[in-house]
């Protein structure tokens, strides 16, 4: 105990001393040097609470008393054991629990929190296709979900496609994307395919903001069109099913169309979910799913094991594009507008996260792990006002604090080689 | 065109300073350090407010701008390489052995941590070097050397003389020292090293501390450069610095030199010609093609496959 | 999958208690009315974000001491989008949800574009002070209005003084790919065509920093001006470093770098000297000067920056058309601005159908003896 106060003690007195240059040193062209006090002992306090909760987690994780038992949770995880009917039946109750949300009153604020997770979740159970399965680092698959969006937004809008054609057509273009930057990364292993695909990234990214004229650009605007029309241009199934009243502006009930909008998009989004839940697992478990998993143990004795690692490397790109593809339908039509920011580098990071913060290889994982990063600094933002300029610091370390107490992730089984 | 040439250079020396943490990091972790971005950019924001201190109490009149900028570089070198220490007992000791996957999203955690810290502590507007002070002007500041088309400013001539500097002084020191050959055994082999009789985890320290101390004085340079330090800039230069690390062969130190001021050069020589819109699509084209001549980057070596 | 009952009731507790919508403004409760704010209030471009806050606080205390209106206090409520168009319409999302009755904001065109859209969709009336984009006012959207200058008026004013009163012969331009910036550079080049030669045209990140391979072109291609469409945080490394490299011709930019007196003009210094921008004519604005006496008198001697007049005004205007409409009712509130005349230190100001205000036109300012001067229309 008294080792621990002292580790503790050390600890909060290093990172003042860290802290004090450059929390409390300005330099004046004009004044000379002040120094500011407040910020270093505010960062100090900080370590001091954040070091304790960790100190604490890590003497629980190390006594066997880990405050999470991993093994009850990861029961979903790919690849193990067959559903078997009360399974089949809890994640029933569950999905039609959330389904029915919207209807016993869940706030707008909820609505579309949940459903923009509900987004990233799909997204990050497919990225588990190549990181977790494959053991392949992507760090650019928000341009698959970019492909997706401005396929869909840009076939509804500017060529007027029902929005059930349009939807799969977003989804076929981004596994085609996956399909061109696939071919490199046959070649390139580990790290080298992770900057690869973080310059594809990129690159897509870039393309989206200098053709103005087709995508418009920074402004939003899809075209020269209106970005509420995004959910005009749907044909007969998609107004019946995305078109509250008018959406004309002048005759609308005020509050009503967000609304609406809001709760459709969310239903749309969790059918969406279950889907790609449902097809990864079954992937996982297929044929191609084993040869993904043997591909990340050891490329080298996958081959000798006659596996054609060329084909089902493509595989898991194609797959994994193809459901970020999708994905991206869903904010087109709910914020009514895309912007090629949404799309950076950070994006994609994220994504990352959600998926080794959940845990390699489950699905399960990467859902929680989407909530977390995802509906974490919202949400402190809206319990904390006051300080919300600090989310993002408390959020940063607490990832940093969860990765250090769980490496394997949340959901992660027992240790196993990793990606890259 | 041949100044964009000499632009790029000096650009992409300061890369490759960047770069060269990257690489001795990986060479040794398989690591991708996400945070040493956030460390150029600690370096870069000690090193500017030493700078502007050193203008605002009249140091700066009394013994002139270079030794005030030695002064910056040293206090923002033992900043960042506190830092860099600190980050790697903190986060990357206790995963080392974990996933591979798992230290890269502790490092972008820290470098949200850094990034938010400094913007809190220090003001989300840029802070500017004190570029219009007698004192500069009359030593870096001076009129630029023409020589036929090219036009070289003294700082130029500074960051790549520092550049040149330091990639000798680290070429030597790997090569020479016993610390060095510590180094370059641990990363052959970290076990093998380790049975050998050396210090593991003081070697992984050391190589952040340099790692670290390298990205500070690319930070003032930087700075310097831009005329300004804002809480956000070690991302990209973070992100260019990684891409020409792989160009160069991730955990090769004459190839992230390489990289860095290939990337540089290809950037500025590509504004010249093809225009600006594309600007980041350049690099990744150039990377594109070595990587698929060269699966391993340019000096990377082609390691037997262990079975 | 033992967690799954927990999972459920956590989910069926999260639906009765989670963040709530907070009670509505338009249900006539004795409650507060709720005025949103949102702009940048942290990022690059704090300084804005402060004009905001601080003209919309200005405008919320003069008529809560007049007694609020509808016999109501008023409250603001703040939320940041770090002029980041994707993180915009997660702070209107927040406004919305907090039932605001009207928003001032945003800031920058490319938030504003996609936010006053969920503004306009949830029946809340959305003031811009700021954005100077066409396409703004452009959708007719019945709720959005602003009560700057549009970009088509900003820029043939450039092009003009650029043409006529310069007499120009080559210029160049750059803007920073932004819905803001590109957008005004094309009207500038739009404007200049068949008049001016445009010898270079670029366009670089928000994020770059490092300017030297631009303005060695720019050096090159030896113009007597240079446009650039752009917010002064990015302006002055860019000036800075172009006179270090030795261009002398001025830099000519729009209301994105006017007015920082401390972020601008006071960080590049004598570099400054001669810089050219577009801005409303606020010296000539009949109560300008009275406004930055009470602004001084109230914000314990800070200088108002440009916007803070304007975001006073769009908060004024607001409060002034709730009075009206005698409602917090969204529609209702639209129409009665739309009919609406307002007496403001920017002078009187009316509103045409699409939601642009009737008055003030842009003039040429210049950096003279660090300062900005007026020049000529």
């Amino acid at each position: 105990m008294r080792d621990r106060i002292v580790r503790l003690l050390v600890a909060t007195l290093a990172a003042f001393l860290l802290a004090l240059p450059v929390a409390s040193l300005r330099g004046n062209s004009s004044t000379g040097f002040t120094i500011v006090w407040t910020p270093a002992f505010v960062t100090a306090a900080m370590v001091l609470v954040g070091g304790a909760i960790l100190f604490a987690a890590v003497e629980a994780q190390r006594r066997g008393t880990a405050f999470w038992d991993a093994r009850a949770a990861t029961d979903s995880a790919v690849g193990r054991r067959r559903p078997c009917a009360a399974q089949a039946w809890t994640l029933g109750v569950l999905v039609a629990t959330v389904a029915a949300l919207p209807l016993l009153g869940l706030p707008g604020a909820w609505t579309k929190l949940l459903l923009e997770t509900m987004v990233f979740a799909t997204i990050a159970v497919g990225l588990q296709i190549t990181i977790g399965m494959a053991g392949l680092l992507v760090l650019g698959h928000a341009a698959f979900w970019a492909v997706g969006a401005y396929t869909f937004g840009l076939l509804t809008v500017h060529q007027g496609w029902n929005f059930w054609i349009a939807f799969p057509a977003a989804g076929v273009a981004a596994a085609l994307t996956g399909l061109v930057i696939g071919l490199p990364a046959l070649r390139l292993r580990g790290d080298y395919l992770a900057v690869v695909t973080l310059g594809f990234g990129e690159a897509v990214r870039w393309v989206i903001k200098n053709e103005q004229d087709v995508t418009g650009g920074d402004a939003n605007l899809p075209g020269n069109i209106v970005p509420g029309s995004f959910r005009k241009p749907m044909g007969a199934l998609g107004e019946w099913l995305w078109q509250p009243a008018a959406v004309d502006g002048r005759t609308f009930e005020p509050g009503t169309v967000q609304a609406l909008i809001d709760r459709e998009c969310y239903w749309f989004a969790l059918v969406l979910l279950v889907v790609c839940v449902a097809c990864v697992h079954l992937l996982a478990k297929s044929r191609v799913g084993r040869a993904l998993f043997a591909l990340r143990e050891d490329e080298t004795a996958a081959k000798c094991m006659g596996i054609d690692t060329t084909r089902v490397k493509l595989v898991a790109f194609m797959a994994s594009a193809l459901w970020a593809g999708l994905a991206g339908v869903v904010p087109a039509v709910h914020r009514g507008s895309i912007n090629p920011e949404m799309f950076d580098f950070n994006t994609s990071v994220l994504f990352v996260a959600m998926v080794v913060l959940g845990g390699l290889g489950s699905i399960t994982g990467s859902i929680v792990g989407a909530a977390l990063l995802w509906m974490l600094p919202a949400l402190l933002a809206n319990w904390f006002p006051e300080v919300q300029e600090y989310r993002y610091l408390f959020f940063g370390a607490l990832m940093a604090a969860m990765m250090v107490v769980r490496p394997e992730g949340l959901f992660g089984g027992a240790r196993r080689k990793g990606a890259a | 065109m041949l100044q964009n040439l000499w632009n790029g250079l000096v650009q992409g020396g300061i890369y490759a300073i960047v770069a060269l943490g990257y690489t001795m990091v990986y060479g040794i972790l398989l690591l991708i350090n996400f945070a040493h971005g956030e460390v150029l950019m600690i370096g870069a924001y000690t090193g500017v407010a030493t700078l502007a201190g050193c203008a605002g109490t009249g140091a700066m009149e009394a013994v002139g701008f270079m030794p005030c900028l030695a002064m910056a570089i040293i206090g923002a070198t033992c900043v960042s390489a506190a830092y860099g220490f600190a980050i790697e007992r903190a986060v990357y000791r206790p995963l080392r052995g974990a996933p591979s996957l798992s230290p890269l999203i502790g490092a972008i955690g820290v470098s949200m941590v850094l990034q938010n810290y400094v913007m809190r502590t220090q003001g989300a507007s840029p802070i500017y070097a004190p570029m219009s002070h007698p004192a500069y002007v009359a030593s870096l500041g001076a009129s630029n050397w023409d020589i036929g088309p090219v036009s070289i400013a003294p700082l130029d001539l500074v960051v790549l003389v520092v550049c040149v500097a330091l990639m000798a002084g680290l070429w030597m020191f790997v090569q020479r020292t016993r610390t060095g050959t510590a180094m370059r055994a641990t990363s052959q082999d970290r076990v093998m090293a380790g049975l050998v009789g050396i210090d593991v985890n003081r070697v992984i320290s050391v190589t952040f501390v340099i790692g670290s101390a390298l990205a500070a004085v690319a930070g003032v340079l930087l700075a310097l450069f831009n005329t300004q330090a804002k809480y956000d800039m070690g991302f990209t230069s973070g992100m260019k610095a990684f891409t020409a690390a792989v160009l160069g062969g991730i955990g090769n130190v004459p190839g992230a030199m390489l990289g860095g001021v290939l990337l540089g050069v290809a950037e500025a020589v590509g504004i010249q010609l093809l225009g600006a819109e594309y600007k980041e699509v350049y690099s990744f084209v150039i990377l594109l093609a070595v990587l698929i001549v060269r699966p391993k980057g340019i000096l990377g070596e082609r390691v037997a496959e262990k079975v | 999958m033992r967690w799954t009952p927990l999972i459920v009731a956590a989910l069926l507790a999260a639906a009765g208690c989670g963040p709530k919508d907070a009670p509505a403004g338009g249900a006539g409760d004795a409650g507060t009315v709720k005025i949103g704010v949102a702009g940048p209030v942290t990022g690059g471009q704090a300084k804005n974000g402060e004009d905001l806050v601080d003209g919309t606080t200005m405008a919320m205390e003069e008529w809560n001491a007049k007694g609020g209106v509808l016999g109501r206090k008023i409250e603001i409520v703040v939320r940041d989008d770090m002029a980041d168009p994707k993180l915009a319409p997660v702070a209107a999302g927040q406004l919305v949800d907090q039932k605001v009755v009207g928003v001032v904001g945003h800031f920058n065109s490319g938030s504003t574009i996609p936010a006053s859209e969920i503004y306009n969709n949830a029946g809340i009336v959305s003031i811009t002070p700021a954005s100077t984009n066409e396409f703004v006012t452009d959708r007719k959207l019945p709720l959005v209005f602003r009560v700057c200058g549009r970009d088509d008026q900003q820029s043939p004013a450039a092009a003009n003084y650029i043409a006529d009163v310069m007499k120009a012969k080559r210029v160049a331009i750059f803007n920073d790919k932004t819905a803001y910036g590109k957008g005004l550079a094309d009207g500038v080049e739009r404007n200049l065509k068949g008049r001016v030669e445009v010898v270079l045209s670029e366009g670089f990140d928000k994020a770059e920093r490092n300017f030297r391979p631009y303005l060695s072109k720019l050096k090159d291609a030896n113009v007597d001006v240079w446009f650039f469409g752009g917010i002064f945080e990015q302006a002055a490394p860019l000036l800075l470093q172009a006179r270090q490299v030795g261009i002398t011709a001025p830099m000519m930019s729009g209301d994105g770098v006017h007015g920082y007196q401390k972020d601008f003009i006071d960080k590049v210094g004598a570099g400054a000297e001669g810089t050219l921008t577009t801005f409303l004519n606020t010296e000539g604005a009949p109560g300008y000067a009275a406004f930055v006496a009470r602004y001084r008198a109230r914000f314990e001697g800070k200088e108002p920056g440009p916007y803070a007049m304007y975001s006073y005004s769009a908060a004024s205007i607001l409060l002034a058309g709730i009075e009206q409409a005698k409602s917090t009712d969204g529609v209702k509130l639209g129409a009665a601005i739309h009919a609406g005349t307002y007496d403001l230190p920017m002078g009187k100001v009316t509103f045409d159908a699409k939601g642009d205000v009737n008055s003030g036109g842009y003039v040429v300012w210049v950096v003279k003896g660090g300062r900005h001067t007026v020049v000529g229309k």
